[in-house]
């Protein structure tokens, strides 16, 4: 599902965020990303969804080959991904139904489409409810699952997660976690990253732990 | 079905941006008027003048004076040669004594005085009426060609004063054109400075766009839209602006004043309007376009 060939990632000034970083994520497949800060998780997991583009080496994400690919398919790509951020990243000017359904809003999904699909990725992370609420009106831990239902709606064959529960206290986080193996569990490929040992501890599987940008562990 | 309700999607958006920041839209909004207005009203302008000058030029005749006791077969040999041509619509003799009356009609002193004399000084005239639409050039060459016949005294046709007029109301359409360039880039402008802030206070919503696989097309759609709806509401001003001057000048030509009868006869007719209106839409959409160069590379 996920290929890195040898990938070297460095940032102007001489950064040098991956080295080397030589891994493969199969289908179906629960991962964990770890290390300190500075690691190179985010910048991993920006590779992957192609916002950065490897110095060198080679990316190929579910059968695609980012080196090669142009512009125009990116959101085509993207769109078989499903991102989760720390701070969420909801717009808060609209509703918790509208910012699940934007993407298929602009693609011209009719109304009740929409809706049907919002509802049921609502229903999933408990949210049916509150789907004429705006972020404000939610608490992290809401808002973090509001970002994931975004993220499933439009049924991805990845979901990344970049620190996703920097932001919510350890039984939100857990909850989060525990959303994301039922994500797994019905097919999608997870890929989370976080420096919360405990989190990886209590959940488990794999865990791939990054340090000075290079893959110094991995529980394949 | 899809395109129609991304269309509907990205007028929406358009529309509830404007809604959101009335001011600034209406900033905007008024000086693309103002440009537009500008070049409505020399439209308008130049337009009547130019209704105004064609339906004189095609009452224009040319007339023929025939040298004194000309026999009347060489009158109608002239005549003949005149209704031949494709131009003339029609050609009538004009007898000294008819000139006389019309002459005192028109001028009651002059004629008096010709009645008084013991013969009547007018000569035999044509009036040659020609067919619309009238080519000056065309005329002037049978001018030319009809004042060196045998028997033809002097021809008259002095209209080039209207060709003249022509040229200035070229100028004056030209001006309103320049004007209309010089503020519709500034129009073009203010609406790609308004339109760039707009996106970059949505900037965070854009990077998210991108994450999710909005296209280009999806992103830049509702500030193109946006930008359209100006130029819209913008062209639907300018006309409002021009039609409260047309009223104005029609209420003040009522005074007598030729000048503002003249030029106020007509309004813009509906294709310029919608031309305007459409010119709106085009300064506004580019005046979007231009404003989102890098919205594609926003993370």
């Amino acid at each position: 599902m996920i290929r890195f060939y040898h990938v070297d990632k460095d940032y102007r000034g001489g950064v040098q965020a991956l080295s080397d970083v030589n891994l493969i994520v199969h289908p179906r497949e629960f991962c964990f990303i770890t290390g300190s800060s500075g690691a190179g998780k985010t910048t991993l997991l920006k590779l992957i969804i192609r916002e950065e583009m490897p110095t060198t080496g080679q990316i190929l994400v579910n059968g695609r080959n980012l080196s090669v690919l142009s512009h125009r398919q990116m959101p085509y790509f993207r769109r078989r991904l499903g991102v989760v951020f720390q701070d969420f990243r909801l717009i808060p000017t609209r509703t918790v139904y509208e910012n699940t359904t934007l993407l298929m809003t602009i693609m011209g999904i009719p109304h009740r489409e929409r809706k049907r699909r919002a509802f049921e990725a609502l229903r999933w992370i408990g949210l049916q409810n509150r789907m004429n609420a705006y972020p404000e009106q939610l608490s992290g831990g809401e808002q973090q699952r509001v970002a994931i239902a975004r993220a499933l709606i439009n049924r991805p064959v990845i979901l990344l997660a970049d620190e996703p529960t920097g932001n919510l206290d350890p039984q939100l986080a857990h909850e989060i976690i525990a959303l994301f193996q039922e994500v797994n569990a019905a097919g999608t490929t997870v890929v989370v990253a976080t420096h919360d040992k405990s989190l990886i501890q209590d959940f488990g599987g794999r865990v791939i732990l990054l340090h000075q940008g290079r893959v110094v562990e991995d529980g394949e | 079905m899809r395109i129609f309700r991304t269309l509907g999607y990205f007028i929406y958006e358009g529309l509830m941006a404007l809604w959101r920041h009335k001011a600034l839209h209406g900033f905007a909004i008024f000086v693309v008027a103002l440009s537009l207005y500008i070049l409505g009203f020399s439209a308008y302008l130049t337009g009547n003048v130019n209704a105004l000058l064609s339906s004189w030029q095609n009452k224009l005749e040319v007339r023929v004076f025939l040298d004194d006791g000309l026999p009347p077969d060489r009158v109608g040999q002239l005549q003949e040669l005149f209704e031949k041509n494709p131009m003339v619509d029609s050609v009538r003799v004009v007898t000294p004594e008819e000139a006389l009356q019309t002459l005192a009609k028109l001028a009651p002193a002059f004629g008096s005085a010709a009645r008084d004399m013991q013969s009547n000084p007018l000569p035999t005239s044509l009036s040659v009426r020609l067919k619309p639409p009238i080519d000056l050039k065309a005329v002037h060459r049978l001018v030319a060609r009809v004042s060196g016949e045998k028997g033809v005294d002097q021809v008259l046709f002095d209209w080039d004063w209207v060709d003249k007029l022509r040229i200035y109301t070229r100028f004056v359409s030209l001006v309103g054109w320049l004007l209309f360039a010089a503020l519709g880039a500034a129009a073009v402008f203010t609406v790609a400075a308004i339109t760039r802030i707009l996106a970059l206070s949505r900037r965070e919503e854009i990077a998210i766009l991108h994450f999710v696989g909005s296209t280009p097309a999806g992103i830049r759609g509702p500030f193109l839209a946006g930008g359209a709806i100006m130029g819209f509401l913008s062209g639907l001003l300018a006309l409002i602006g021009l039609f409260a001057t047309h009223v104005a000048m029609q209420r003040l030509s009522a005074g007598d004043t030729l000048l503002l009868t003249w030029l106020s006869h007509a309004f813009l007719p509906p294709a310029e309007q919608a031309a305007l209106v459409g010119l709106g839409v085009v300064l506004g959409a580019v005046g979007g376009v231009a404003s989102l160069g890098s919205v594609d590379r926003w993370t």
